[in-house]
């Protein structure tokens, strides 16, 4: 029992920032109801953590930590963020010299960064969809955990800086995605600019398990150390290991393949 | 009223190039505005750092080394959704692409630039189905076919060679028991090399003796297989193998000293006026430069929309202009499927004496399965980042299952594939065959464009885009799997995927201002006089499966003739 109060504290901690951080990064036009929401979402987690740890202690703890969670900063949020794809990239390619060795999260997070551009008030800027993705799996990994379907404990020591999400084994990590695909979280207690929107989940969730095969198997990691620079500064600086294990050579400037013509010329 | 030229064409792809060629040819003063940048040409050496000049007029612009070094055929570099040198956006690659709302698992494969996606499409160029287009379209086939030759000509359209894939997927196909077909019109099901818009392999790519980098700069294919990452290969820039419009219609357009191309110019607005003779008649358009910011108005005597399915009826909704129920609608996109097999190294030796498919060499696509009334199968190979993420990665399911064998003995397996697997599947690459599935869908309202009632961007309202397949069009796709893995099976594959791509890939977007209640067959708007339309987007239906680009073409040679008969 004490494995599971130790995981229900740390997946409180979690809780709270995904509680205290909604909305941080909303959209133009809806930080009312933003703040409101924030508050119903932070209310109905800690109601189902209540209830995971009610066996044994009483939840007041909870609420006694609801004040500083609320100014975690960007910083832990970032590394909440950076664990959480790192999970995800590690159960989808596992290594060795996986997706998480050739540092798939930082694409992950840097495409979701890049992937929507509104007007603002001032001008086109990007949604940042990273952090806000990290807690949709979040949450859907909660779920699953307090739904009693994980078929491997939680642990949490893998990635400390974590959340439900990271501690949870690459095959229950992929049950916590589907519970999200499926739309079987509450869209609700989602936050902007997923709430209630179950088109842009589906979307965003393929589009992570296309962008990790699409960067892992293409010349991304070549980039070497300019593969976070601006696209017009990134530079060939390494061999495409990956694609040697394959045995495709690369582009290339032809192949002798001609094995004749089935047609000459079509009849009209 | 002073103008800028007699007419002004939105969008420099697929069919906005020709219509500005054959109308350029006719002495008539077009100014061809284009979205995104103008690679292999010297007026922007650096097109996605620096602005660069405002247009270019002289086909002593264009630059085979500049195109070189700009298609990289690296598939990131390239064909990356968000940031690649192909992709749906500005020029300036530091800033975002442009985005659209596409609100399920899914994705819009869009390029700007000039030469639009013709850059990265595949260069298959199939006529459309004869039952699909007579007694249905307020036109003939028959009045297309001199058309078709035109633009068969002018590409030119060529039977692609057999690489390994095709020999594998025509032993495949002849062992099902389909026949062979030799012609530009199938009217019965049967197999064929694609008719491809590339140059035939020059002779001396299998000379052993020969430089490969020497023979990439003579005229001719070299089955490098990067049609889908842009081609580079030829000895000057209208003389590429794979003949995008870039390559081979806007050359020739500049070439009459009447087109004036300008990139980097977005319109956001058809200008009109209400005429005491005409009604509401196009007099220009609006535009904003996507470097600086800047709007501007330019003024013609004609207007046409060449800017796709999916922009064309945005900018219609964004321009206030008449009321019509079918702006936006009817979309049909082939319903996609791919299905992929992987086959043992011993089995190719017998069939193809090499022991791997290599699926990275030849034509994108060289190969077609046509069926009439169904649709078609196209055996493809694409390099392994892009084959990866589609084959694997991209599924309307995202719950992988193993098919039970006693259900369904031709496919084992559904849905997309992570882990382990995943890299069992890739460790295979080599030896595995694909086949894409386009289907014969059919239009229906409620499928199509609208207007994000909420999100803008520099351009005004974004379009939201949807698509739900009917019971008939998921009946023709499931035939068409099945014929595809029938196909890999008899060929020997040892192991068949199908991803089940998603409802909402928008690839061959079609019929979004369809012809009869958009536009006239003339292709000229009816609540709008002067304004036409040359892109997908006039199709009546998705002509039954085959790639639509040829079409576009060959209607935009027609409507250009049309519409200079008719003002000018």
């Amino acid at each position: 029992m004490d494995l599971l109060v130790n995981h229900a504290i740390k997946l409180r901690k979690i809780t709270l920032e995904i509680g205290g951080n909604v909305g941080m990064d909303k959209i133009e036009g809806e930080s009312h109801s933003n703040q409101s929401h924030r508050g119903q979402l932070f209310e109905q987690i800690k109601s189902m953590m209540s209830n995971l740890v009610s066996t044994e202690h009483s939840s007041q703890p909870v609420s006694h930590n609801n004040s500083f969670s609320v100014h975690m900063s960007d910083k832990a949020n970032s590394f909440h963020t950076k664990a959480t794809f790192m999970a995800f990239v590690d159960a989808m390619i596992p290594s060795t010299l996986g997706a998480l060795d050739l540092r798939l999260d930082e694409y992950i997070v840097w495409t979701l960064d890049n992937y929507v551009s509104i007007q603002g008030e001032w001008g086109v800027k990007n949604v940042q969809l990273s952090s806000q993705t990290a807690k949709i799996l979040d949450i859907a990994a909660f779920q699953l955990i307090s739904s009693e379907n994980v078929k491997v404990p939680p642990d949490f020591s893998t990635y400390p800086d974590g959340g439900p999400f990271s501690a949870l084994s690459p095959d229950d990590r992929f049950e916590a995605i589907r519970i999200l695909e499926d739309l079987q979280v509450d869209l609700e207690v989602l936050p902007s600019p997923y709430r209630n929107n179950s088109g842009l989940i589906k979307n965003i969730i393929t589009s992570i398990h296309q962008n990790v095969m699409f960067g892992y198997y293409s010349e991304w990691f070549s980039f070497g150390s300019t593969r976070l620079a601006y696209p017009e500064n990134r530079r060939i600086e390494r061999q495409n290991f990956i694609w040697d294990s394959l045995n495709y050579p690369g582009p290339s400037f032809g192949y002798r393949a001609v094995r004749g013509f089935l047609v000459d010329k079509f009849s009209e | 009223m002073s103008i800028d030229a007699d007419v002004i064409i939105i969008g420099a792809g697929g069919g906005g190039a020709v219509a500005a060629k054959e109308l350029g040819e006719l002495g008539i003063k077009v100014m061809l505005l284009e979205a995104g940048p103008w690679y292999g040409n010297k007026k922007w050496e650096n097109p996605n750092r620096e602005r660069g000049s405002v247009s270019s007029n002289s086909i002593d612009d264009l630059d085979i080394n500049l195109l070189r070094q700009q298609y990289t055929k690296n598939e990131h570099t390239m064909n990356a959704y968000e940031h690649g040198r192909l992709r749906w956006g500005p020029a300036d690659r530091r800033r975002p692409s442009w985005y659209r709302n596409v609100p399920k698992n899914g994705f819009i494969w869009q390029a700007t630039g000039v030469g639009g996606t013709t850059q990265h499409y595949w260069a298959n160029s199939p006529r459309a189905y004869s039952m699909a287009i007579d007694d249905v379209w307020p036109l003939s086939y028959r009045e297309l076919i001199p058309y078709y030759e035109k633009v068969e000509d002018t590409l030119p359209v060529r039977p692609a060679p057999t690489t390994a894939k095709e020999e594998l997927f025509y032993y495949g196909a002849k062992k099902s028991g389909w026949s062979m077909l030799n012609t530009l019109n199938p009217t019965s099901p049967g197999y064929r090399p694609n008719p491809n818009a590339i140059l035939h392999p020059n002779e001396q790519l299998m000379d052993p003796n020969s430089n490969l980098e020497e023979v990439s700069k003579l005229e001719g294919c070299t089955l490098c297989g990067h049609c889908v990452n842009g081609c580079p290969h030829g000895p000057s820039v209208d003389k590429v193998a794979k003949r995008p419009t870039n390559i081979s219609y806007i050359p020739l357009a500049l070439n009459t000293n009447n087109v004036e191309v300008r990139p980097n110019t977005y319109a956001t607005r058809i200008l009109t006026e209400n005429h005491p003779k005409e009604g509401i008649r196009a007099t220009g358009v609006q535009y904003r430069d996507t470097w600086t910011g800047e709007s501007g108005e330019l003024y013609a005597k004609v207007v046409i929309m060449s800017a796709g399915s999916i922009e064309s009826p945005r900018l219609w909704l964004n321009s206030d202009l008449p009321q019509n129920s079918w702006v936006g609608r009817g979309l049909t996109h082939h319903y996609w499927d791919w299905v992929t097999g992987v086959f043992d190294e011993k089995d190719l030796m017998g069939i193809l004496g090499q022991p791997h498919v290599n699926p990275f060499v030849g034509p994108t696509s060289g190969a077609r399965l046509d069926y009439p009334g169904l649709g078609c199968i196209q055996p493809a190979g694409v390099s392994p980042g892009l084959f990866a993420s589609l084959t694997f990665g991209f599924s309307e399911n995202g719950n992988p299952f193993t098919q039970n064998p006693s259900n369904n003995p031709i496919w084992n397996q559904q849905g997309r594939v992570v882990g382990h697997e995943l890299i069992e599947w890739m460790s295979n690459y080599r030896n595995t065959l694909s086949m894409m599935i386009l289907t014969d869908d059919q239009p229906n309202k409620k499928n199509g464009v609208t207007i994000d009632p909420l999100i803008k961007d520099e351009h005004g309202p974004i379009p939201m885009v949807r698509y739900t397949a009917s019971k008939e069009d998921k009946q023709k796709r499931e035939k068409l799997v099945k014929m595809a893995s029938e196909i890999l099976h008899k060929a020997g594959a040892k192991k068949i995927i199908r991803t089940d791509w998603p409802s909402h890939l928008f690839v061959h977007i079609e019929s979004t201002m369809r012809m009869g209640f958009v536009v006239d067959d003339n292709c000229e708007a009816y609540q709008v006089k002067r304004l036409f339309i040359t892109d997908n987007s006039m199709h009546f239906n998705g002509i039954g499966g085959p790639n639509p680009t040829l079409t576009t073409q060959a209607l935009a040679t027609r409507t250009a003739e049309k519409l200079a008969n008719i003002y000018f």
